[in-house]
């Protein structure tokens, strides 16, 4: 199983899973459901006593899903490429837009050198591709004390706390 | 100029560590190369034909002589002893070592200096008038925002993986345009509304490339308060929409084109609406803390020295010829900008050697305040020299062979580095500049012709600019032959104009003939004073046509 990490530590047993639209068979008690499946039958299955998430993919767009916001669990993006960054975005609307609390999750093609843009954009979990990845991923984490911007975790730029 | 605080500093530090970090697991085989692609592309490490090439920010052009000098120290140390001036306002090394740039970095940073977002599919430079701050058109000086900024765009997290690269250029004179504004992703114009305050008009959607395109107005007044949150907006629906599938496709022109610039621009006013009035809105304190940074430097109360100037012209015609060319009318009395040109005949057009640096910095120190510009002419300022010592200044630079009276003359090339260098070149370009500069040396010609932007690329790129050269050469690959294409008619000022191709490509020996007919044609055609590029304009491009072609065959 490829580690997950949130809010920076390893977790283990992670009970969330794909459930993929063609698949037969009843949900995993922790489902990850396709966009598709939110458009199609988000209205029947919102008020399921399953734990649901989502899963975007690449060309995925969010809209759709925020009627279902408050009973997701977990948005998670499946990154195909790490160079496509429009999950950064997504997550940043997700929080600072639409307020969405739930986890925002980070796997597929993501690199630990990633991990702290994903995080600033909103992201709070992440599923690295190896052991050492995700040990890389976790020692990185301090990398930076400054950051100029406002970002999905400190809504105050730079230039509102500076003391000089 | 600005100076770092402890939050700036700490951040460029930090950054030198974890680029450290990355480049030790690529070489220790932890990171693949195309992992370690995007991350060295955005501290500013290309892998070119020869070597990797490093490039180095120079924040809106504008350095202090001890950070050139710590440039001369690098190129010596780590280099070959020579950099490179671009036309984007940065510094470029040719032949570091990979191993060697986590300390080129660190060297940087003791001298509040970096390559972040350099290169790489995220925010560049953003770049400005290489006259900011000196010249009396001006609606103020756009530095601070520059700034402004570069600190918004530093290591913002959102926007590191965008769809393709992103430039901004900030312009405040309002009756020239020498940063080019509308052929940047985003380029804004200080101005004034009716009520006498100042803001931003917004172009959005310029760019070069295999795609020339001027920007187009999105919003004709942003309230300066509101320029991170209105950016934000921007990059967002670009982020989220610009193309991927095609990287000659991805930059934000072709969004904009694709969409239409209405649609586009209500994206955006949607997005923009939903944060405008949140915490990114700037405030007066931040605005005048940046500001304070770009005070006057300590002029003297002189005059205009119009009397000794006419006095030395008359005595040395060549001081003369240097005055009209290379030196700018200053704000300040008593005070010019002079151009130290980067352009001699024989030289790469932008090269200079670490000796020239570091006299350059000297002078610098003598004679300017200690400061200096880059302009994307790929040539180097000195903004505040007093009237009365433009005339030893003249005769040191002229020493050096950094007078070359040729500023924003046909001998001004503006040149990419091309076959010489680049690995993604058709042909080359450094001689073609080379061969127009040898044959059209007299200077009474140049100076009869008047101002000519020439530029040259290597390929449809367009680090050159040739696009917007009042006269542009491209290099293009035919059956593994280098020949060369010329447009006429480009304009990188206020009207923003894309040249237009003269006709079949020509080969390297035959560009200076080229260049001479379409040159006499001028002469022939013009009215009285009138600019080559108001002639072409007016009598369009078929009397040059007839004239280049009906001679070679
Ligand atoms: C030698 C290594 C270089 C390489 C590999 C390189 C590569 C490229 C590429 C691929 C593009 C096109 C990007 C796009 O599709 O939008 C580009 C654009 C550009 N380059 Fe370079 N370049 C190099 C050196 C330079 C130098 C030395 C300069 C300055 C003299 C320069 C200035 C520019 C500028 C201003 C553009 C933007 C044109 C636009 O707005 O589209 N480049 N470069
Ligand atoms: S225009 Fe082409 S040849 Fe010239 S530097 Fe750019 S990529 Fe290289």
């Amino acid at each position: 199983m490829q580690p997950l990490i949130k809010n920076g530590l390893l977790v283990e047993n992670d009970p969330w899973a794909v459930f993929e639209a063609g698949e037969d068979g009843a949900f995993p008690e922790y489902a990850l459901l396709p966009l598709s499946f939110w458009v199609s039958q988000g209205d029947e299955i919102r008020d399921s006593v399953f734990k649901l998430g989502a899963v975007l993919r690449a060309g995925d767009e969010i809209d759709a899903l925020i009627p279902y916001l408050p009973q997701l669990k977990v948005i998670a993006f499946e990154f195909e490429k790490f160079a496509d960054g429009r999950a950064f975005s997504f997550a940043r609307q997700l929080r600072s837009e639409h307020a969405f609390t739930g986890e925002i999750r980070a796997f597929g093609d993501i690199l630990p050198d990633q991990v702290n843009y994903l995080q600033r954009s909103g992201f709070d979990a992440f599923v690295l591709r190896s052991e050492q990845e995700a040990e890389t991923a976790l020692a990185l984490g301090n990398t930076f004390s400054v950051q100029y911007q406002s970002d999905a975790v400190q809504s105050q730029p730079l230039f509102r706390r500076r003391v000089s | 100029m600005y100076v770092y605080d402890s939050y700036d500093q700490q951040l460029v530090d930090q950054r030198v560590a974890q680029f450290r970090e990355q480049t030790d697991r690529f070489l220790d085989g932890e990171l693949a190369p195309e992992e370690f692609l995007p991350l060295r592309l955005q501290n500013g490490l290309y892998i070119q034909r020869h070597a990797p090439m490093l490039r180095i920010a120079v924040p809106y052009g504008l350095m202090s002589s001890t950070q050139l000098r710590r440039i001369a120290s690098i190129s010596r140390d780590y280099d070959k002893g020579y950099v490179h001036f671009t036309t984007r306002q940065n510094i470029q090394l040719n032949w570091p070592a990979l191993e060697d740039v986590p300390d080129i970095l660190g060297e940087l940073a003791e001298v509040q200096m970096h390559a972040i977002q350099t290169s790489g599919n995220c925010i560049r430079n953003t770049t400005t008038d290489q006259f900011a701050g000196i010249i009396a058109d001006e609606i103020e000086d756009p530095r601070p925002w520059c700034e402004i900024i570069r600190q918004w765009s530093t290591l913002h997290p959102e926007f590191a993986f965008l769809p393709r690269k992103f430039k901004i250029a900030v312009n405040a004179a309002t009756a020239t345009d020498r940063a080019a504004i509308r052929f940047h992703d985003i380029g804004l114009q200080l101005v004034k509304n009716e009520e006498g305050e100042t803001g931003f008009q917004v172009f959005v959607g310029g760019g070069l490339g295999r795609t020339p395109l001027p920007g187009q107005e999105i919003r004709s007044f942003l309230p300066t308060e509101d320029l991170l949150s209105y950016l934000d907006a921007i990059l967002r629906v670009y982020n989220l929409k610009g193309r991927r599938d095609n990287k000659y496709k991805a930059r934000i022109k072709i969004l904009v084109k694709a969409m239409g610039i209405d649609a586009f621009r209500e994206l955006v006013e949607a997005e923009w609406l939903k944060y405008k009035d949140g915490d990114d809105k700037l405030t007066s304190a931040e605005i005048d803390r940046v500001k304070g940074h770009f005070s006057a430097p300590a002029y003297e109360a002189l005059n205009d020295q119009a009397d000794l100037l006419a006095q030395q012209r008359f005595e040395d015609p060549q001081f003369d010829k240097w005055l009209s060319r290379n030196v700018e009318a200053h704000k300040q009395p008593g005070y010019a900008a002079i151009t130290v040109s980067l352009k001699k005949p024989g030289y790469a057009p932008g090269d200079a050697t670490a000796e020239q640096i570091d006299i350059i910095a000297d002078l610098a120190d003598e004679y300017s305040f200690g400061e200096l510009r880059v302009s994307h002419q790929q040539n180097v300022i000195l903004s505040d020299v007093r009237q009365q010592d433009l005339y030893s200044l003249y005769q040191k630079l002229t020493a050096l062979g950094l007078a070359e009276p040729t500023v924003g003359t046909l001998n001004d090339v503006i040149c990419c580095p091309g076959g010489d260098y680049c690995a993604l070149a058709n042909a080359k370009s450094i001689p073609i500049a080379e061969a127009v500069q040898t044959r059209f040396d007299d200077l009474d010609y140049l100076y009869d012709l008047g101002d000519i932007d020439l530029n040259i690329s290597g390929c449809m790129n367009a680090c050159g600019h040739h696009h917007i050269g009042n006269i542009g050469i491209l290099g293009v690959d035919k059956k593994g032959e280098e020949f060369y294409q010329v447009s006429l008619g480009g304009d990188s000022g206020i009207q923003g104009k894309v040249g237009k191709i003269l006709g079949p490509s020509f080969k390297a020996d035959q560009i200076p003939d080229v260049i001479g007919k379409v040159l006499d044609t001028y002469v022939e055609q013009r009215h009285d004073d009138e600019l080559f590029l108001d002639t072409v304009h007016r009598i369009g491009l078929d009397p040059f046509k007839e004239r280049v072609y009906a001679a070679s065959h």
